[in-house]
Formats: C-alpha cells, structure tokens, sequence
C-alpha cells in the first residue's frame, strides 16, 4: 500500500513540477506575477482535449500541441502585452503589482471566455486506461502515460537549462537582469523563449491533466495556487527547486494525509508554505541572495 | 584617425538632478584614460549612457565613428564595450566558469562552443580565478566578486573596457595585486581602458590621461601630473577631499 | 438636487410605470429572471440547470408563448445574471430582478446555499419560486412560504439509501463524505438510518473539497472490508473515486456515488465496463415508460445541447419551470394566486406527478439509479424500477 501511495505521489508530483516549473519561468525570470497561470493551464487542457477529440490527435501529440499553442499564445501576449508592461515598468515592484492587475484580467477573459466558446460543463475523454501492473501497484495506464510525460517534460527543460546555451541566458537573467544585457545577452529575445517554454509548459500540462480528469473552464484556480506554494518551497527562479518542492507537495498532499488524515491536507500544504516563509522566506534550497 | 569612443555633448538628467551635462572627450584605441570626480559627480552614469543602460537626453556617443548612443546595451556590448559594475553584479546562482562563458558566448566575441572550455581557463587564469572554477559566484569574496566581474567583461572580448571601481572595498594587498593585473591584462590584450577609480596612486600608475567630472560637468582632463596640479581641480575635487 | 429635477425624475418614475403596465397589457414578452453561477467554483455545475431553463424558454415561445389564465398566450424573454458563484451576490441579484427589472416571474438559483441567500428577499416580496438545484432538508426547515421543492430531499434519500441496502443484505458500510452541504446532509441523515437498520458503519471518513488524490482513503476503504461503499461525492471527487477504486480493485458489490454519475461527461471518462454496477442517487430515465415526457424531454435537450441532461439538476429545472407554467396556465401572473395553487393543483412534468405539501414535493419517491449496458437505469425503490439491481462485478483490467 505504501508503494502505491507513493507512485500516486509520483504522478501528482511530476505534474506539479511541470506547472511549478512554468510558473517560474514566468515569474522567475521576467517577474510577471502570471495569476492567469491556471487559466493558461486550462486552455491547453481544451486545446488537449479538442485535439484528441475533434481531430483523432493521439494523446501524446496532443500534449506537443497544446505546448505549441500555447507557447505561440505566450510569444504573442509578450509581443503584444508583457514587452510594454516590462518595458514601462519602474522597478520589480511596480512590475509585479501592474503585471498582477494585467493577469488578473487575463485570468477573468480567459476563464469567461472559455465558458463562453465551450460552456461550463465538464468534458472529458478516455484513453491509456488498461490498468497496468508496476511491482504489485496497480495504476491505470493513463496516470502511468502522464507521469511519464511529465518527467520526459521536466528533464527535457532542466537539460536545456543546464546545458544549451540559451538555458545558460535565461538562467543569467533570472540571476540578474542588467548584468545579462551588458554581457551581451539579447533579454528581448530570452524573454520571447521564456515566454514560449513557460506559457507552452503550462499548456503541456493541462493536456496532461485532461488525460486523467475532466476539463472545465474553471479548473485553473487550484493548480494557481499549488504553483505559487511551490515556488515559495523551491525558491524563486530556482528550477530545481520547483522540481523538489512539485514532489514535496506531491508526497504531503498523498502520503502526509495518509498518516494524518484527509483534512489535514490544507493544513499540511500551507502550513509547510506559511512555515517556510516565516522561517526561510528565500525557499527551501534557495541561499541568501548574494 | 577617428579615436575609438567618442563621447559629444552629453547629458542627462533624473527629474530635477542634471546628472551629467554636456560631457565630451575622447579614449583612443589601447589606451587608458581615467575618469575621477566625487561621489555622485555622474561617473557611473557616464558610463551607464556609454554601455547602454540609460539613454541620454542630448549629446552622441561613437565607438568608431558610428553612433551608438540609445542602442540596447547587448548590442553595444556586441560591438565591443565591455563593463563591470561598481556594486558588483555577477550571476551569483551561476559558477565562477559559467559566468565567464556567458561573456565569451554572447558577447563581442560571439564565441561557439567549440574552444570554450579553452577560452574560459583562459580568462580564469588571466584573472586568477582558475582555482574557483566550479565554486557559485554566491560563495566568493568580495575581491572574487570583484574579479570575476572583471572577467566575465573581459570574456565579451572588449575592444573599450569600462572599470566602476574594481578596487574599492579591497585591501591595500589585494588593490594592489588588482593594479599588477589590470597592467597585464592592459599589456597583453591591448585593449582600450575606461577606469573610474578614487585611488589616486593607481591612477597615476595607469593612466595616461584622466577626465575629471564635477556636479556632472567636465572640468579637466590631461595627464595625471598636470590634473593634480589643475588649479580649478584641486578647489573641486582634491580640495575637498 | 434642485427641486424640479426632483419633480422631473419622479415624473419619468411614474411614466416608467405607465409604460410598463402598458407593455404588459399589450402582450409585451413575459420577463422571467434568475440567477446563476456562470463564473466561480459553480460554474462548472451550473450549465446542466441553465441548459434545461432555456430549453423550456425555446419551446414555450416555439409554441406561440406561455398560456396565461384568461389572457391568451406571451412570449417569455429570461433576464438573468452571474451571481460568481457568491450567495451574497444571489441575494442582490434577486432584489434586483423583482425591484428594478420587475420580472413576472422567477426561477430558482443553482446549489443550496444561494436558494437560502434568496430566501429573506422572496419571503419579504412575498414572491414565489419552485427550488430546483438543491439538495438540502434545510431549507425545508426553515418554514418558507414561497418556495417549494420538487426534489426529494436528503432525508429521504437517507430512508431509501438504508432500506434498499438491507434489501441487499448489507451488512455494514464504509462512507467516505465530502464536505459540501449536500453530502454532510445526506450523512447526517443516513447514519440513525444505517443503525437503525442494523448496518454498521466500518469506516466514516470525510474529506475537503481541496482532495485531488484519494489514494489513501480508498485504501482505508479497502481495508475496512465493508459490504457496500458509499461515497457522498461531487462529479469531481466521483471521478477520483472511480479511478483510484479501480486501481486498488475494490471489488465490493454496492458502490455508490452521490453527485456526479449522472452528469454527462461521467459516461465519456470511463469506458463501460468500469461504469457498470456504479449506483447514483436519482429517480429519473429517459426510459421511465410512466413518465411519458421523459423521453420527449431527453431527446429535446440531446437534439438542441448536443448532450445528454443531467438526471438530476437538467431534470428537476426543467420540472420547476413546468411547474410554474401550469400554476400561471392555472390562475394567471399574480402571486399570491400562484401561491396558493402549489398547494392544491397537481403538476404534470417529465419527472412524473409532482403535488406538493407544504413545501415538500409528496409525490416524487426518490430512487437511486445504477449504471446498466451505458445506461443509468432506476433500481430503487421496485415500483418506479425501470431494472433491477445487479452487484457491481469489479473493473476493466
Ligand atoms: N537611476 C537614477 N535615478 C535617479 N538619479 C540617479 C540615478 N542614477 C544616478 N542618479 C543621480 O545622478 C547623480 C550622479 O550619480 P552617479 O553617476 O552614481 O555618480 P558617481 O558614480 O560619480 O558617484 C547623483 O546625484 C545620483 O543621485
Ligand atoms: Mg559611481
């Protein structure tokens, strides 16, 4: 029982990583405060869904084209929205308080405009699901092709970081902003591939969530908040962090309720966010700025 | 012969504070001018209009004859100026390595990665940071800070290498070992050098002409023997002091 | 304010009413108004309610409008809005409609605890309203006189759920409760059932809304080696039921979920050997061959949706407003008369005959619902059975 428990957090885990993971590219490198991060979630969960759907995409390509849609909305938004916003801004703060304004109203657009195009009613479709035996753990084949996408997604993203040389751009901005653009480093065009990567991450893993639980216009709003713990865990801008901080939250939302019991799983999950605010607001394995 | 950096009547200002006005002199290739003046003379902003962070309110600056004032900073780092910040600004969640690579593979030099690994000892050794290598810029000294920012501007291959204050803060030990570099480095690569620096025996030591900056306006330059003794210097700036 | 703009404004006032009066009396469109939760957290539940009130709207006006006790027919225009998800909002909405949009008529909010925001401002305008989209024996309690339910309520679907568990020689039962009104309700009133019965209750377990994975507490279900499960649930948390009870092979005959099963897209996420034996609470098919319109209805509201209705929300809003229809075809637009009628008249609707007492419908016997060949069939209780109950057999591999 404790090993299903633990594949179970696997699979929420590696989901979490992913959106963490875009939600911090987002925030961590641009300082947009993207609270219409679920909202973007939502979309390619349609997109995800309407590919697999309408057009008899297999699942698998669909999650690439919600990543592709999405990223194409993403470099569109910065072109259109977020370059002025980025541009105009004064200092992080005033960044981050207009960007929030600016995405609260996305968030709203979105959501409406999805119970507008697609009605509010959940949809759903069903695929991979042959139940399939791991060790003597039984998960169906869906969740199993989920976690898997979200791994590949995850490694793929802290490979490019870690080894291409535009992950190495991003990572000096996220460092430092000015310093990148007087070494050379077109910020401009870093942020359009940030933008890219964290809005068509957000995508991927929305059509990862329509493999495994119904689609609605309203399902943003919980996977917001669980991005935002995350990164607080992790660390801001810290990419690893946020792949540690998915599973950490993975494991206390699935085991930690296990050992206490159902109604702790808020306590447990803001309880750790609020502690390691008070206690290590720079994140878990964030170090103090230098 | 069109000097290398050619800064014309410049200025600008912060909402009532004219921080620079109407500034202009020249730096030659391979040479090393000094730019001295009190706290908050407008040196650091010289050289934020240089390099392209801020954009001037009047006046032009050419690197070879072309103007390049109000371009974005990458694209005049790319055109060969390269810059350390007096508060300094490495990529502290980065190693000591990767910080130089960043300059060697997005700067001026546009390097691929082919002969990276080569280049980037290159620099650490050039700057004395081989032995730090793999560390994160986070665990240096200030003085490491200070000299890898000093190599991470010299990987984008400068042709004009603009220096905020690289020995403030240091020992008088450590400034001096930086002063012995800085004259290697000058030696070897032949590059043109910007310093703002308020150590006056260093200045003296390394430049051969030095602009002298009050409230923001140009009231001197010449050889660093003729500035200390420039009358209209010493009542504003040695005076002063 | 001067005084003659004050003079002026009640002038326009006054010329409104007359307007409006002469709107009405020249067979302007009958304005009905609600509110509903278009945005918010109910927002993805909502749709089935809303669905089924502008279906009724289509074919009343297709049908040359809504006949009205001795003055002909009018067509009939819904002026609604978002109420977010917020009773607070609810409230403000109502207010409003009867205030300064002076609708004729109104129909129910969706979810229970926005029928109890109404409740003060329709008891004040002494305005009647047939509930729908509520589950609760709260509202019930709180002696109104201008609302009225045509779904059964949680205790009485605590009497049935425990008789027809009997019937199956359950011995005892593991609940897992989710804590939204509904289901709390539906608890409260099922465990003095339960024992009285002499059905014990191995594991009671309940669980926030928050839940996105329920791992371990199906587990807990599976250890606890009950004979039946049930699992007062909402459509998302049945979804995570019905996945994780799967996986962990909980093979036990009697599985019931609350809410959820009957909701269109719950057919589509599971294929229909997984389905199969799933026990729902409702006492509603297209297939009730007493109830002629069911099948008329359903077909109507697949053919103009593209889905089919949900069994218990699309069913009883489109009950509520056949309801109103017949009490206005009945005795006209003025609402104490409309009041007084749902206590004498008996409704026809496509859940059947509806006659209320007080404000409980007396007619509807509530009745659960199991997954059968891709359909829902009603199991419970015999003499409304459109099938019989069948142990649920396990799951797909
Ligand atoms: N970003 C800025 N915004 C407003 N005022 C500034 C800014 N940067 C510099 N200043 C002002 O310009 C003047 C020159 O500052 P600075 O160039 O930093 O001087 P220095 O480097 O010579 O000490 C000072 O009065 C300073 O307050
Ligand atoms: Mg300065």
């Amino acid at each position: 029982m404790t090993w299903q428990l633990l594949l179970s957090a696997c699979v929420s885990g590696a989901l979490y990583a992913v959106i963490a993971l875009s939600l911090n590219l987002i925030y961590g490198t641009m300082r947009l405060l993207d609270v219409a991060h679920g909202e973007f979630v939502m979309v390619g969960a349609f997109a995800g869904y309407f590919l697999v759907t309408l057009l008899g995409v297999p699942p698998v390509l669909a999650l690439l084209g919600a990543f592709a849609l999405n990223g194409l909305a993403g470099l569109v938004l910065y072109q259109w929205l977020f370059a002025g916003i980025i541009r105009r801004a004064r200092s992080t703060e005033s960044l981050e308080s207009t960007s929030l304004l600016v995405f609260f109203g996305l968030s709203v657009i979105l959501q409406n405009g999805a119970a507008l195009a697609f009605g509010g009613t959940p949809r759903a479709y069903e695929r991979y699901a042959r139940i399939v035996h791991v060790g003597g753990v039984a998960i169906t084949g869906n969740r199993l092709v989920a976690m898997a996408a979200c791994v590949l997604a995850v490694v793929a993203v802290l490979v490019f970081f870690a080894r291409s040389t535009w992950g190495l751009a991003i990572r000096a901005l996220i460092a430092n902003r000015d310093a990148a653009a007087i070494v050379g480093i077109d910020t401009q065009a870093a942020f359009r591939l940030t933008c890219v990567l964290g809005f068509g991450l957000a995508g991927y893993a929305g059509a990862v969530i329509g493999l495994m639980q119904p689609v609605s216009p309203f399902m943003g709003g919980q996977y917001l908040m669980i991005g935002f713990v995350i990164i607080v865990l992790g660390g801001v801008g810290k990419l690893v962090g946020s792949v540690v901080g998915g599973v950490l939250i993975a494991l206390l939302e699935t085991v930690g309720t296990q050992l206490t019991g159902p109604n702790y799983r808020d306590i447990l999950i803001y309880g750790t966010f609020i502690a390691v605010l008070l206690l290590r607001p720079q994140g878990i394995f964030g170090r103090h700025a230098a | 012969m069109t000097a290398l950096l050619e800064v014309a009547g410049i200025s600008k200002r912060f909402g009532g504070v004219t921080a620079v006005r109407d500034v202009s002199f020249s730096v030659a290739a391979g040479q090393i001018v000094g730019l001295m003046g009190a706290n908050g003379a407008g040196k650091t902003t010289l050289f934020n209009l240089i390099s392209g962070s801020f954009s001037p309110d009047s006046g032009r600056v050419l690197l070879d004859g072309r103007e390049i004032q109000g371009q974005a900073p990458h694209r005049i780092c790319r055109q060969g100026i390269g810059r350390t910040y007096q508060i300094v600004r490495p990529f502290p969640n980065l190693t000591v390595r990767e910080n130089v690579a960043v300059g060697l593979i997005f700067g001026a030099g546009r390097h691929g990665r082919a002969d990276l690994r080569q280049r980037e000892d290159e620099i650490l050794e050039e700057t004395g940071l081989h032995s730090l290598a793999g560390q994160r810029a986070a665990e240096l000294t200030l003085a490491g800070r200070k000299r890898l920012e000093l190599a991470r501007a010299l990987a984008t291959s400068p042709r004009l290498l603009m220096l905020d204050e690289v020995m403030a803060g240091l020992t008088p030990a450590e400034a001096g070992r930086a002063l012995e570099m800085l004259q290697s480095i000058h030696a070897r690569r032949g590059l043109a050098i910007l310093v703002v620096e308020h150590n006056l025996r260093a200045m003296m030591q390394l430049c051969s002409r030095v602009v002298v900056l009050h409230h923001g306006e140009k009231i001197g330059q010449g050889t660093p023997e003729a500035i200390t003794r420039d009358p209209a210097v010493i009542a504003a700036y040695l005076g002063a002091a | 304010m001067s005084r003659r703009a004050a003079l002026a404004g009640g002038a326009a006032t006054a010329a409104g009413f007359a307007a409006r009066r002469a709107r009405a009396q020249a067979g302007a469109p009958l304005k009905i108004g609600y509110g509903l939760p278009r945005t918010g957290y109910l927002g993805v539940a909502s749709p089935v309610a809303e669905q089924a009130y502008l279906l009724w709207g289509e074919q009343v006006n297709a049908a040359g409008g809504l006949a009205i006790a001795g003055g002909g027919r009018r067509h009939v225009q819904f002026v609604s809005y978002d109420d977010q998800s917020e009773p607070s909002k609810t409230a403000e909405i109502y207010e409003k409609l009867i205030s300064d949009d002076a609708v004729d008529l109104l129909l129910a909010p969706y979810g229970t605890p926005f029928h109890i925001a109404i409740a003060p401002v329709i008891e004040r305008n002494r305005f009647p309203v047939v509930a729908a989209a509520t589950l609760s024996s709260l509202l019930r309690d709180m002696h109104m006189r201008h609302m009225w339910f045509p779904q059964p309520l949680p205790d009485a679907y605590g009497v049935i759920l425990a008789a027809f568990l009997a019937a199956q020689g359950v011995k005892s039962a593991s609940l897992l409760t989710l804590q939204l009104p509904a289901s709390l309700e539906t608890r409260k009133y099922l465990l003095p059932q339960l024992s009285s019965r002499g059905i014990s209750v191995a594991l009671d377990q309940d669980y926030p809304n928050s839940t996105a994975d329920m791992t371990g507490m199906v587990s807990a279900v599976r250890q606890a080696h009950a004979d039946a499960v049930i699992c007062l649930s909402y459509p998302q948390d049945s979804v995570l039921y019905v996945g994780t009870a799967r996986e962990l092979g909980i093979t036990t005959p009697v599985q019931l979920l609350l809410i959820g099963p009957g909701e269109p897209f719950f057919v589509k996420k599971f294929a229909r050997a997984d389905l199969e034996g799933i026990l729902t609470i409702g006492e509603w098919t297209p297939d009730q061959a007493r109830w002629p319109r069911a099948r008329a209805f359903n077909d109507a509201y697949v053919a103009r949706w593209k889905e089919p209705p949900d069994y218990l929300d699309s069913t009883v809003s489109y009950a509520s407003c056949e309801i109103l229809a017949q009490a206005v075809a009945q005795v006209g637009l003025d609402h104490d008369a409309i009041t007084a009628a749902m206590d004498s008249m008996a409704f026809d609707t496509v859940k059947g005959p509806i006659k209320f007492r007080g404000v409980e419908n007396i007619s509807t016997q509530p009745g659960l619902l199991q997954f059968q060949s891709g359909a829902l069939q009603i199991v419970w209780p015999p003499d409304i059975a459109t099938a019989r109950f069948r142990p649920k057999t396990g799951w797909s591999l």
